[in-house]
């Protein structure tokens, strides 16, 4: 089973992709800021973390960067409300970049794309 | 330099002033120069003359009066051989008189004599009669004087031709022209004239490129602005003219454009962010609108879930039109300032009023609320319907975050020349570090700081009033103890 953290400080749309990725079968964990978020990733093994832009305190990028440097395993698609132009210009290089305005199916299409893009492996979770 | 440009008119302007002006002065210059140069001529002519009509005399008193001998002592002067039966007589005593002649230069001149019919008795060798008669007939302009002169060209030369009439001690009329060059004088003027023509022009020359310097100096500024112009549409908001030392009406020019430029690059700004918020701000409940809708579509529901729902679509489309009323306020507040209008208030009357009108909320909440007025009326000047939006939207505030049993207290004192409105409650404070942010549009505390879980303008638009008023708004806070909101007023003068 895959995991999937969602960092976003909005908790109406954090429930909404919870319940929805995990009615599609994937294991899910929530942050509602970058600093709780550094923390699962720290302790847990995450597959696809889905990183806001915009946040109170610490922004997207930030908590981009230390993935990328401390969790390099670790796929990110931005989730914001920008467009999705604009999101890579916030953050360079995330293996996906997803317009919340779009809908749920094309977050699914997007998280599917990004994950099998790797090959499979068995994972261990705690 | 364009022949359409301001430089190029200002230089030929200031050229054909330059030229009027050196015309009118060289022409003036001129006129004066002749004047006392004939003057000094005739002057010297008269003295010759006189001296002629002199030794004529001589001759006559010597050798007796009669036409042959007039023309033979007229010969003798200007130094042509001639015979006279007595001439011996006079052959001692002629040397001082024609030495004396000589230094007026007689000899080179030419004398004519007519008789009073305006027959030639006597013209040197080569003078056309012609000329001579012309002289002559001019002589009607004699009128009352018994000489005149006149300018001929004879040849290439001008003369200038003194006519007299001449008669020895009362006897019959002659009349005698004495013809002389006005080489010197005609020399000097031609001179002048030729100065002139060459002078003039390259001053005139040198005075449309100095012309064409000072008003490129002038203008340069102009240039300035035009290129700032240019930069700023091609997108660059941020530059502005830069200028030092020019002329006032210039300085008045560059200081409005570049007042010009800092509204519009305000307006962009505002622009920028207002499409920033915009898209932001309304995203957020329509991803959320979206995201449940859709999954409440994906397969049968209970009812239940899609009152749940629909009630979160409620309050997403609430919070969107909160967001819009908002800005849109905002807007008016920040940059329509007509939105306003001033009029006296007593602030004790005012804030009473708003005292009584929330201190039934307040009773139903069970947050007991005090009021203090100031100990004398105090005016400001102010919109009342703004102002009022200001203290509800405080008070609302205050009372959302106050728990049972707390108090919120309103007062108004009086310092120097300000009002000072504070509204202090016991709630549930604010971070430290979150109060210098609270009033920043759209911000939302980490951690969901209950007091700023709104759309996150109410202290913006809060703020954004004060301003317009000219007053202050502070706040001072410490976390579960209360929380200070103090608004200073300008009191009316």
């Amino acid at each position: 089973m895959k995991s999937i953290l969602v960092v976003d400080d909005d908790h109406k749309l954090r429930q909404i992709y919870s319940r929805c990725l995990t009615s599609e079968g994937y294991k899910v964990m929530e942050a509602e800021n970058a600093a709780d978020a550094n923390e699962i990733l720290k302790k847990k093994k995450i597959d696809l973390m889905l990183l806001d832009i915009k946040m109170p305190e610490i922004n997207g990028d930030v908590l981009y960067n230390i993935a990328r440097m401390f969790h390099g395993e670790v796929k990110v698609i931005v989730t914001s409300v920008y467009p999705v132009e604009e999101q890579k210009r916030f953050i360079e290089g995330a293996n996906g970049y997803y317009d919340k305005a779009r809908g749920i199916d094309s977050l699914l299409t997007e998280i599917r794309e990004v994950i099998c893009d790797e090959p499979s492996k068995d994972y261990t979770h705690n | 330099m364009k022949f359409n440009s301001i430089r190029f008119k200002i230089s030929i302007l200031y050229t054909t002033i330059l030229g009027i002006i050196f015309a009118v002065y060289s022409y003036a210059l001129h006129y004066t120069l002749q004047r006392s140069l004939y003057q000094e001529f005739d002057g010297n002519f008269r003295l010759k003359t006189q001296a002629v009509l002199n030794t004529v005399n001589f001759y006559l008193d010597i050798l007796g009066y009669d036409e042959p001998t007039l023309i033979f002592a007229l010969n003798r002067i200007v130094g042509k051989r001639a015979t006279h039966p007595y001439q011996r007589m006079t052959e001692s005593l002629e040397i001082p008189w024609l030495r004396n002649l000589d230094d007026f230069g007689i000899k080179k001149d030419g004398i004519v004599l007519l008789n009073e019919q305006g027959d030639i008795l006597l013209k040197p060798e080569g003078y056309d009669p012609e000329l001579i008669k012309r002289v002559n007939k001019s002589q009607s302009r004699f009128k009352g004087k018994n000489s005149m002169f006149s300018n001929i060209k004879q040849g290439e030369e001008i003369k200038r031709v003194y006519t007299l009439v001449y008669s020895y001690r009362g006897r019959e009329m002659y009349i005698m022209q004495i013809w002389t060059s006005l080489q010197p004088v005609e020399k000097l003027l031609t001179l002048r004239r030729h100065y002139r023509f060459v002078f003039i022009p390259s001053i005139l020359l040198v005075g449309f490129f100095i012309g064409g310097i000072f008003a490129g100096r002038i203008l340069r500024p102009v240039e300035e602005i035009t290129n700032t112009a240019k930069k700023i549409a091609s997108g660059d908001l941020s530059v502005r003219v830069q200028t030092a030392h020019v002329d006032t009406e210039i300085q008045n020019l560059v200081d409005a454009f570049n007042n010009m430029i800092s509204r519009l690059e305000q307006s962009f700004k505002y622009i920028a962010e207002f499409s920033s918020h915009v898209a932001h701000e309304l995203k957020t409940p329509l991803a959320i609108i979206r995201g449940e809708t859709e999954i409440a579509l994906r397969k049968k529901r209970q009812c239940d879930e899609y009152e749940r729902v629909l009630l979160i679509t409620v309050e997403e489309a609430q919070r969107m039109l909160k967001i819009i009323e908002g800005l849109l306020l905002l807007t008016r507040l920040d940059y329509l300032p007509d939105a306003f209008k001033f009029e006296p208030i007593d602030i004790n009357i005012f804030l009473k009023d708003i005292y009584v009108e929330s201190s039934v909320l307040a009773e139903e909440k069970g947050v007991s609320m005090s009021f203090k007025a100031a100990a004398r009326s105090l005016t400001v000047s102010g919109d009342k319907l703004h102002l009022r939006r200001v203290f509800f939207n405080l008070i609302d505030n205050a009372l959302k975050y106050t728990p049972e049993k707390g108090a919120i207290d309103l007062s108004v004192r009086q310092e120097g020349n300000n009002v000072v409105i504070a509204i202090s409650d016991t709630g549930i404070g604010i971070h430290e570090k979150d109060l210098p942010k609270i009033f920043t549009k759209f911000f939302r505390s980490a951690k969901g700081n209950p007091f700023l879980s709104g759309v996150g303008l109410g202290l913006s638009i809060v703020q954004s009033i004060v301003k317009m008023h000219n007053g202050v708004i502070e706040v001072r806070s410490t976390p579960s103890k209360g929380t200070t909101f103090t608004i200073s007023l300008p009191l009316r003068a």
